[in-house]
């Protein structure tokens, strides 16, 4: 009965039951013939004459009776549902600290997948919102040789000469981007939002449509253009409450009103993730903001400012549109490759037009995938953990069991019951993980990429549908082992035992318990290598100190650099009066914003060597500037208020500058001709080494000249400010301080030094805080789970314990017996979960810093806390069975 | 056997098997046979159509069926209306009397007028 194909054994029933409807009816009629005086034959005759064609009506027959088993079926598999809900619901009301628990175990591992799909759902695989065929469309790329290190680099910004030679292209189409912040609006009410100037076709490119009145088109995007913007729809619901009779209104950035055109459609980003709050015409917008068209020129070829994307025609492989770009690139650059001065073999790259599938993946987003894994072996042990609290209940309702089995209920229909309850049960707690993620979600998300725009209707329906399959998977497969137990027992077997476990279920058990323990520990040593990561990168010397430094740079609106200057003079003076401020100096170059390089030329030395940094950094620095940004002398002496121009030229160099071009001898005295002057700025000083642009970077050459003497006339970018409070709290009082100074001045844009520093470490940060989430979470999940486990034991045995207690056990024997087996399972756990990190851990060595990938240390520690865990987690159960009294156990039962 | 025999009229098929029924559970055979006595054999009834029909009201929830012994002691395949089956036999009846009366009615008429 049990075997065979279930479909083929039901057509088999149907067709030997026709059979014997129809013989039946035939040898009637037959009998009824030949009684009536008929030969055999005639009679057989007739009988089929009578019946009509038997081949046709039997297949017409059948075919009635195949669909009328499928509804019996249908209509009986609804019934049987319908019923195992309402039994595993009155089971739930029952047991309510029970079902709360299982709840709340599948809502932490639930939860802890549906922020991660969130999240790698909006980074990894899907294409930024309203474009339209994203498989075509591709992020341009240029790889070359980097012309200091001799690597090979990515290059994703370039130069609008070399946009204009992509797009003669044939075989795609380009458009180009430029993100940055804008200022709306002036003084003290000035805001910054972020903005993006986009070539005109770049709109239909990707295939958006406004949401409201129009984008712009190339008769407003070119040179001299009309003044028109098209708002984001997140700004436009923000600043203007979504009023449709924005169009026509005026905005002020500056350069005259900007008159709003359209209003983009939610959630579009353009071809990246980030927020963009105004769209503007890139050619309008950038002649107005550079004051020029050197950029537009051949001359703009040395500045690399424009982010490129293409779509690639559907009949043209992307291997040929590269090519064909490739050879355009090329030539736009022939001059200048016949020079020496690019590579030759620079290459075009169509990258996807998802980052984090690129290339040039950012390492939050390679963070992020593996946190993605971490969060399903959560849940695993969310799983494994509610299938031995099911199997504990199980055991308990044995007698259930055997008396429902006993009375007929088929093991099929008694599995599927404890299915269904393991269904409801997930189900419960992934709409719990809802709630729990529409909490925590927004946090983590910051926290893993704070640029990216994560607003979406969509990706609400899509983490909905996922928590829907995830928590019914889930659900099977912690109902699936206790169901396949149950199904498995003898309806004697159950009946018979008492409520003692039997050697099949705590064979089980022992397996999960053994599971629970070796995932948490992969989980603990992936955090406790992040941690060590983590703090070894944050203990790293920068050579400046950027906890207590700000840095302040003026928007101007049409001034000239002589009057940015003085405007620079003021601010300097007015903040080092401030209470609040312990120092401030103005600078050109600053590390982690901007960096310079001039030509120089040191009598005596025939080349500056370049590092694979590059070549030496150029810095103009006020006095004050190395207090306020924490960097110190190691020699010489500094910069004093005598150092004006017209003085003596004075520059200081860093260790490495000073070890790489004068080789050991002593630079203090020595001369340096800067950017071709004759004049010659003599070494007074060595500055202490320090960061450049990144926190890993290798070392770097950097000099630094009095702002006063500086040889090139531009103004200073930006102010450092070290302040004797926080940072952050001094943002305000500073955008008043220095607001009132200039009326031209739209607006002081100031941040903490760390938001330029801070975002490097962030891959470490992500990996150090969730793998410790997630870990403990699921440390805590197994602890809990091994308490349950013990105490459970403890109480089903409280007979048997008190036996043995009477008969004269020690407390260490009844302990040893009580919980020794299990502690013995954690340990196996714990080992195996070691070997298991430390095949998986090298894996994780480049998102690491300078931690082995099987530090011993972390290793340990994890083995420790565990073991600590579970000794604790064991301790209470073995208490109460220490505490039993032999005649009340024995009268337990 | 007559030479000519009466066609039958859709769906009227449905209605006599649900006539034989309403006495009692009875097999195919049995079903068949009594209409056939019943009508004296007017109406042509192939009995591969009367077995469908049985089938098809089965699978509507209109007879239930179940094996039994026939009066030889064979095992035989029993029909029997269900309660729907009763309610859709006094329904119908009503509707093909209404229907037949009023097509006699216009027969009538055109006797009289002839």
């Amino acid at each position: 009965m049990k075997d065979g194909f279930q479909p083929i054994r039901r057509l088999r029933r149907r067709r030997r039951d026709l059979d014997e409807e129809l013989a039946f009816h035939f040898e009637q009629t037959l009998s009824e013939l030949v009684s009536r005086g008929w030969t055999e034959r005639a009679a057989r005759d007739e009988a089929l004459r009578r019946f009509g064609d038997e081949r046709r009506w039997r297949r017409t027959i059948e075919r009635i009776d195949r669909s009328r088993d499928v509804r019996r079926r249908l209509t009986e598999g609804l019934g049987t549902l319908y019923g195992h809900v309402r039994y595993a619901l009155r089971g739930m009301r029952r047991a309510p600290a029970f079902t709360i628990a299982v709840v709340l175990t599948f809502a932490l591992g639930i939860g802890a997948n549906a922020t991660m799909f969130g999240i790698l759902d909006r980074i990894l695989l899907r294409a930024p919102e309203h474009v339209v065929e994203p498989e075509q469309v591709r992020r341009v790329l240029i790889e070359r040789m980097h012309p200091a290190s001799g690597e090979r680099t990515n290059v994703v910004f370039t130069t609008y000469p070399d946009f204009r030679d992509l797009t003669q292209g044939t075989t795609y189409r380009v458009a180009a981007f430029s993100t940055r912040d804008v200022t709306v609006g002036s003084g003290l009410d000035a805001e910054r939002v972020p903005g993006a100037l986009a070539t005109a076709n770049l709109f239909p490119l990707l295939g958006v449509q406004p949401a409201l009145g129009r984008l712009f088109g190339d008769e407003e995007d070119r040179l001299g253009g009309p003044n028109v913007v098209v708002l984001g729809h997140d700004y436009w619901r923000r600043r203007f409450s979504g009023d449709p009779g924005v169009l026509g209104a005026t905005i002020d950035f500056g350069y005259g009103p900007w008159e709003v055109i359209g209003v983009a459609p939610e959630g579009f980003t353009g071809a990246g993730l980030r927020r963009v709050d105004v769209w503007l015409p890139l050619h309008q917008t950038q002649e107005i903001a550079t004051g020029g068209t050197y950029w537009y020129e051949e001359t703009g070829r040395n500045w690399s400012w424009l982010r490129l994307v293409a779509r690639v025609r559907a009949d043209v492989p992307l291997a040929t549109a590269e090519a064909e770009a490739t050879v355009l690139h090329r030539q736009g650059r022939a001059a200048q490759i016949e020079a020496g001065q690019y590579d030759g073999e620079a290459r075009v790259l169509a990258a996807p037009i998802i980052l984090a599938r690129g290339p040039d993946a950012p390492a939050a987003a390679s963070v992020a995938r593996w946190l993605g894994g971490v969060s399903l072996l959560v849940l695993l042990i969310a799983c494994a953990n509610v299938a031995n609290l099911l199997l504990a209940r199980a055991v308990r309702r044995r007698r259930e069991v055997g008396i429902r089995l006993a009375l007929g209920v088929s093991r099929r229909s008694l599995a599927a019951l404890l299915l269904t309850e393991g269904v409801l049960l997930a189900l419960l707690g992934g709409a719990t993980a809802l709630l729990f993620t529409h909490w925590t979600g927004d946090f983590l998300r910051s926290l893993l990429m704070d640029d990216v725009h994560w607003a979406g209707a969509a990706a609400g329906v899509r983490v909905l549908v996922f928590v829907a399959l995830l928590s019914l998977s889930a659900g099977v497969v912690a109902a699936l082992i206790p169901a396949w137990q149950v199904s498995r027992a003898g309806v004697l077997d159950a009946l018979a035992s008492n409520s003692r476990g039997v050697a099949g279920r705590s064979r089980t058990q022992s397996v999960l318990t053994v599971a629970q323990a070796a995932f948490s520990v992969v989980l603990l040593v992936g955090a406790g290598l992040f941690v060590r990561s983590f703090d070894r990168v944050r203990a790293l010397d920068l050579g400046f100190e950027p906890e207590r430094a700000l840095v302040a740079w003026p928007v101007f609106d049409g001034v000239g650099p002589a009057d940015q200057i003085a405007f620079f003079d003021a601010a300097t003076e007015r903040l080092r009066a401030h209470p609040g401020v312990e120092a401030a100096g103005a600078t050109v170059g600053l590390p982690f914003f901007s960096g310079y390089a001039y030509g120089l030329s040191v009598p005596g030395v025939d080349s500056i060597p370049t590092l694979p940094t590059g070549s030496p950094a150029f810095h103009a620095v006020d006095p004050e500037w190395f207090d306020a940004m924490g960097m110190r002398l190691s020699k010489g002496r500094r910069f004093t208020e005598a150092d004006v121009a017209g003085a003596a030229r004075v520059a200081l160099v860093n260790e490495t500058m000073a070890r790489h071009v004068w080789r050991g001898a002593d630079p203090i005295g020595a001369c340096m001709h800067i950017s071709g002057e004759d004049a010659c700025f003599e070494v007074v000083g060595i500055v202490r080494d320090a960061r450049h642009m990144e926190v890993l970077e290798g070392e770097s050459m950097q000099y630094f000249v009095p702002l006063a003497q500086r040889p090139i006339e531009n103004a200073p970018e930006a102010l450092v400010v070290r302040t004797r409070g926080a940072p952050h709290e001094f943002l305000s009082a500073l955008r008043a301080e220095l607001t009132g100074l200039d009326a031209r001045v739209r607006y002081i844009d100031a941040r903490p030094y760390r938001e330029f520093v801070d975002p490097q470490y962030r891959a470490w940060r992500l990996g150090a805080l969730l793998f410790t989430s997630f870990g403990v979470l699921a440390l805590l999940v197994a602890a809990v789970g091994l308490y349950g486990l013990l105490a459970f034991g403890v109480a089903q045995r409280t007979r048997e314990i008190g036996i043995r207690a009477a008969l004269g056990a020690t407390r260490e024997r009844i302990v040893a017996f009580v919980v020794g087996r299990s502690l013995r399972l954690v340990a196996l756990g714990i080992l195996l979960g070691l070997l298991i990190a430390a095949l998986a851990a090298p894996r994780l060595q480049d998102l690491l810093y300078e931690t082995p990938a099987r530090d011993t240390g972390v290793f340990g520690v994890v083995a420790l806390v565990l073991l600590l865990v579970a000794l604790l987690g064991a301790a209470v159960p073995a208490w109460r069975a220490v505490h039993i009294q032999p005649q009340e156990a024995l009268r337990a039962e | 056997m007559r030479g000519s025999q009466l066609q039958l009229l859709q769906g009227t098929l449905d209605l006599l098997v649900l006539k034989a029924l309403l006495f009692g559970p009875r097999h195919g055979y049995d079903v068949a046979r009594w209409i056939e006595a019943t009508t004296d054999g007017e109406l042509a009834i192939e009995e591969g159509a009367l077995y469908t029909a049985l089938h098809r009201l089965e699978k509507r929830g209109w007879l239930a069926s179940e094996w039994g012994a026939s009066e030889h002691n064979r095992r035989a395949k029993f029909y029997e209306l269900t309660r729907e089956g009763h309610r859709q036999l006094t329904a119908r009846a009503d509707t093909w009397r209404r229907y037949a009366e009023a097509v006699f009615k216009v027969l009538a008429a055109a006797e009289a007028n002839a």
